[in-house]
């Protein structure tokens, strides 16, 4: 970070090549639109290179500095959400995938599931992002959402229950 | 090691939903009673066995590949270089206005009326000002990052 803070733009890349992936997949899971989520993404790699020399290792790792930068940048753009697809018009989605029947139920299901995403605010989509995609613990869930562990507990918790509520046969 | 604390159905119930199925990643000093109370509560098995199905979706739905695009440097603003070349340049042209009026005579040849003292007030009055000044950003370039 120092050399990036000195505008080095290799080591910049560099960066870039280890945090793009999962920031991208953070916001796009977090907004359910790759467009808005590859905005965020190029927003927020712009923050790091320009605000590189505010970054205080003492207070955590460019990772979690990195997550928080995009949470926070996708919380912003909560006002302009919209559901991607309807529940109702998700279910009678064709499956996209080759032919067979297990190849089409599971389309189906990941249809439905993020059609239901859609439904669970931002904040919550962003902790189950980051709790079954990045293996974060409470603590680091917290950490990327100026929270406590306890909130994130909770916000886990009924994230699930609407989940279940609105995919009664998934979940 | 952690001592094993009074676990209700409702508590490992809360555990269940907010964490899923997999009991490596409950809280350490609830997993051993959550453990014991669902080996004798049919209904936290069940719980279980679903929320367990369930994490297997959650985890599609939040792994699944997503491909960023390639990464163009050039396309990222210039505020890390330009504010420091604009700077250095700065401090450059402010030097050599004040080695300018310094060097300059005061009353050159040629003239006859005494010429009146050249006045810099808008210069900084140490090194320390000067860098002060071209190298803490203004308003504007605060709103640029």
């Amino acid at each position: 970070m120092a050399q990036v803070a000195a505008g080095d733009a290799v080591a910049f890349t560099r960066l870039v090549g280890e945090l793009q992936t999962p920031g991208l997949r953070l916001a796009h899971r977090t907004l359910g639109d790759r467009a808005a989520a590859e905005d965020v993404l190029q927003i927020a790699l712009t923050r790091l290179w320009t605000l590189a020399a505010r970054f205080d290792p003492a207070r955590g790792s460019v990772e979690g500095w990195f997550r928080r930068i995009v949470v926070n940048l996708c919380l912003d753009r909560r006002r302009s959400l919209r559901l991607v697809v309807p529940l109702d018009t998700a279910a009678e989605l064709p499956a996209t995938g080759p032919d067979p029947l297990d190849a089409a139920i599971a389309g189906d299901r990941k249809a439905r599931l993020a059609a239901a995403m859609a439904y669970l605010a931002p904040r919550q989509r962003a902790a189950l992002a980051l709790f079954h995609g990045d293996g974060l613990t409470m603590a680091e869930i917290a950490e990327a959402l100026e929270t406590t562990p306890k909130a994130i507990e909770g916000l886990l918790g009924r994230a699930r229950m609407e989940l279940k509520k609105r995919l009664p046969n998934d979940a | 090691m952690h001592e094993m604390t009074a676990m209700t159905p409702a508590r490992a119930s809360e555990i269940i939903t907010a964490y899923g199925a997999d009991s490596r990643r409950w809280p350490n000093d609830e997993r051993a009673a959550v453990l014991v109370l669902a080996a004798v509560d049919p209904a936290l098995r069940a719980e279980l066995a679903a929320a367990r199905a369930f994490d297997t979706h959650l985890a599609e739905w939040a792994q699944a590949p997503v491909a960023a695009r390639a990464f163009d440097p050039s396309t990222l603003p210039r505020a890390n270089r330009w504010r420091w070349v604009g700077g250095v340049g700065a401090m450059a042209a402010a030097a050599a206005g004040v080695a300018l009026l310094t060097i300059a005579p005061s009353n050159p040849i040629g003239s006859g009326a005494p010429r009146p003292a050249p006045t810099v007030a808008a210069a900084p009055a140490s090194n320390a000002d000067a860098f002060a000044y071209v190298f803490t950003p203004t308003h504007d370039e605060e709103s640029l990052i």
